[in-house]
């Protein structure tokens, strides 16, 4: 693996390598500052030997010459195991629950490949919620979507907490998993969200 | 060939450096794993491509290497009841290859390429035969016969001829001579998709694509060969509209763009129209149906080949002389496709970041709509069904603004209606058709005479009610003039007995149009009784202690449509309802 010394520009979220050889797209960087921080980032763009990197933890203490970047060749990729269940990761799949790293049986790309149409087979399950104005009028249909508009100071938290520690599923068995993501929330509605899940018993 | 490598990855957009052979719209494969992509612009130094599926992984310095012809599809027996992606590849063998997920660079051909067909041959040697020519049929289905027809730009004198019987698609059926060459026809073509396929002759619209819903028959019809638009907010009802008319409309092939949408509507479609049965043949409307899907999580470039795919293979068998009926869902997901693109192409955006572009592109793919006189004679015609889903529901968006200035018929959804239980939700007041004049003539020799006329009627009656409705709004309906109340009940008999039409019920999902004259006609006639009973003095309150409203408003559904008799018991009731209210109260 070739390091790469120095950025080109810095802009934001944003760095820029030049001199960058056998990029491939949407690979994932490795950048290492000289005070020791370790930072990931994506190749978000290709123009011949020159790369524009998307840092994942900010930019903040990088400067031009402070810095060199690694290559990883593959995109984002997390491991996963059955150990997963009951855990808790920060966007990049890192546990923040201080119990440990995953030890993982396999790893997966984020990016995911699209299914393929004929494979599919038309939802006609649902998945019940325990709630009437959902079960009843606008049914959370297995293998479909069910958005909740909100807006600002209403109890979407705590209708989508509800929903995670009630929801099963009814009639014949099958396993049934959560996967909960809390996306741009306050500390304090994570908490929440951690809090209710742990004395419910859903995490 | 050309062949470059990699230089630039941006998204879906691939800039290739090294070689300056690569032509405008050219197939090329990309990278060590040999994506499908299309050449879009090149200059001395770059050649800019579009790659039709996921880019993540590639890598600058990977080989691109030029196919030497343009993005293509294969025309031949074995499209219809067959699904595609947006490139023409058929997603039941790629189920087959690469399992549930779509893998990337998948090569395989459209169309199978050792089923064989039972072919039986049309010419003979020594027929000088042209573009268009009918060589060879074969049943494709059990509701269609497929023509294999001569390339358009080919002619010739037929030198060989092979003997009926049952070939593969890459069989020689037939050669031609011309100018000392020998040209070898084999059951499957290719056309450019960006290129329309060549016909003789346009004709005006003048008979209507019949669908069995009263609201476009009647209302808001559109042509053979037209176009139409079904814009609405999400929930309205544009895919129900959409399958609606694929189900029942008169057409002989449908081709089904599902572009960008929800992977679980092509599930639907796949699995309805394998059961259903289609009223004219008796035979599954999967037979007749041909099925293109680009879901939102797949590719956006393909996104954008998906519409053009799915009116070559239209134009195809429009070619053959069938009446061909394209319904796209949505056509705004495909112009998101094209900003997407043309961001990562740092074009100058124009009106909401959708490219300068946009209109022309708009304007290439509705004008590929026509009744026409194809090369062999024969007529035939592709219509095209749009559905466009403007955010927010707000119409004055681009994509609807623009699609409006290339589609006659505007079947405008209403979330108010939607929300109220009215469907088909199409808002009466601001949906018009430019083909009801041009299908005058049309109506009155097969309908009856009076259908323009009928229609002219409820439309003004429906109008009225929605000019009364704004005085009822401020002073309610008990103070309007009796004649004017009973305007604002006829309006609701046609609202809810003819406008609104139940698609799973089973007398009313499908009405022939006969039927829906009747209805107008009836309708009329007890207004008409109602009126004089009204003019003579009878009030509204009395006359609705008659059942004999809520009894046409149910006809819908106590009338089948083989049992139009019942219409004369129909206008004896409102006979008698005139002569009892007429003896007692006037």
């Amino acid at each position: 693996m070739i390091e790469y010394n120095g950025a080109n520009e810095i802009n934001g979220q944003f760095i820029i390598y030049e001199g960058v050889e056998n990029a491939s797209f949407e690979e994932i960087v490795e950048i290492r500052v000289n005070t020791g921080e370790r930072k990931s980032g994506q190749i978000v763009k290709i123009d011949g030997d020159k790369v524009i990197v998307q840092v994942f933890e900010g930019t903040e203490s990088i400067s031009l010459t402070n810095n060199t970047v690694k290559l990883s060749g593959h995109p984002m990729e997390i491991g996963l195991s059955e150990e997963i269940l009951g855990r808790v990761f920060d966007g990049a799949a890192r546990p923040i629950d201080g119990l440990g790293e995953i030890y993982a049986e396999k790893k997966a790309d984020i990016n995911g490949k699209p299914l393929n149409p004929v494979s599919r087979a038309y939802p006609r399950n649902f998945i019940q919620t325990g709630i009437s104005a959902i079960d009843g009028l606008t049914t959370l249909i297995r293998g479909q979507k069910l958005p909740i508009f909100s807006g600002n100071g209403l109890p979407h938290d705590q209708l989508a907490a509800q929903i995670v520690r009630q929801a099963s599923l009814v009639g014949e068995g099958g396993n049934f998993g959560i996967v909960f993501a809390a996306m741009g929330v306050k500390y304090d509605v994570a908490e929440f969200f951690k809090k209710t899940f742990e004395e419910s018993g859903s995490l | 060939m050309a062949v470059g490598y990699i230089y630039g990855i941006n998204g879906s957009v691939v800039r290739v450096k090294g070689s300056r052979d690569f032509m405008m719209s050219e197939t090329v494969r990309v990278g060590n794993e040999k994506l499908i992509g299309e050449v879009i612009s090149t200059d001395p130094e770059f050649t800019t491509v579009q790659v039709f599926e996921n880019t993540t992984g590639l890598g600058v310095g990977e080989p691109v290497e030029g196919l030497g012809k343009q993005l293509s599809v294969q025309l031949g027996p074995g499209i219809i009841s067959n699904i595609f992606d947006g490139i023409e590849r058929p997603l039941k063998d790629i189920e087959l290859s690469s399992g549930h997920f779509i893998s990337r660079g998948i090569n395989i051909e459209p169309l199978d390429k050792d089923r064989l067909w039972p072919v039986s041959l049309k010419v003979k040697v020594g027929d000088y035969i042209s573009g268009g020519a009918v060589i060879a049929v074969t049943p494709e289905t059990n509701s269609v016969t497929h023509k294999i027809i001569a390339p358009p730009k080919v002619e010739g004198e037929v030198v060989f001829v092979e003997q009926d019987g049952e070939y593969n698609i890459n069989h020689v059926i037939c050669k031609l001579e011309f100018g000392g060459k020998e040209i070898p026809l084999t059951l499957a073509q290719e056309w450019p998709i960006r290129v329309p396929r060549p016909i003789k002759q346009r004709f005006p619209a003048s008979i209507p694509l019949i669908t069995g819903q009263r609201i476009l028959d009647t209302m808001f019809p559109i042509a053979k060969g037209g176009t139409a638009a079904v814009p609405g907010g999400f929930g309205t009802g544009k895919t129900m509209t959409q399958h609606q008319i694929a189900k029942w409309s008169d057409a002989d092939i449908i081709v089904y763009i599902g572009c960008g949408e929800r992977g679980n509507e092509m599930t639907q479609v796949l699995e309805e129209f394998s059961s259903l049965i289609d009223p004219r043949s008796g035979r599954p409307l999967l037979d007749r149906t041909v099925l293109i899907a680009n879901t939102s999580n797949m590719p956006v470039a393909a996104r954008e080949a998906s519409i053009y795919t799915g009116i070559t293979l239209a134009e195809y068998y429009r070619d053959m002389g069938y009446h061909v009926a394209i319904m796209a869902d949505s056509t705004s997901r495909w112009a998101e496709a094209l900003r997407e693109l043309s961001g990562r192409l740092e074009e100058m955006p124009a009106e909401e970041g959708f490219p300068a572009y946009l209109s022309s592109r708009l304007a290439g793919f509705y004008e590929r709509a026509a009744y026409a006189v194809n090369l062999n004679g024969t007529e035939g015609s592709v219509t095209i069904i749009g559905a466009v889903s403007p955010q927010g529901g707000d119409f004055s968006e681009p994509v609807t603004q623009n699609t409006k200035r290339f589609v006659k018929c505007f079947w405008a959804l209403d979330r108010a209606l939607a929300y109220a239980r009215h469907f088909p939700a199409i808002n009466w007041l601001t949906s018009y058709s430019e083909y009801a004049a041009d299908l005058e003539g049309w109506h009155k020799d097969n309908v009856s005479f009076d259908f323009a006329k009928n229609r002219l009627e409820i439309l003004s009656i429906l109008n009225e009610e929605s000019k009364l409705m704004e005085i009822v709004k401020l002073i309610g309906a008990d103070v309007l003039p009796d004649l004017q109340r009973l305007v604002l009940e006829m309006a609701r008999v046609i609202r809810l007995g003819f406008i609104q039409q139940n698609a799973y019920h089973k007398n009313d999902t499908y009405v022939p149009l006969v039927k829906q004259d009747k209805m107008m006609d009836l309708i009329l006639y007890l207004y008409e009784k109602a009126k004089i009973l009204v003019e003579k003095g009878v009030t509204i309150p009395t006359l609705l202690k008659s059942d004999i409203f809520e009894k046409i408003i149910s006809l819908k559904y106590d009338v089948a449509n083989d049992e139009l008799y019942k219409f004369d018991d129909y206008k004896i009731e409102v006979d008698n309802f005139y002569n009892e209210f007429y003896a007692e109260y006037a």
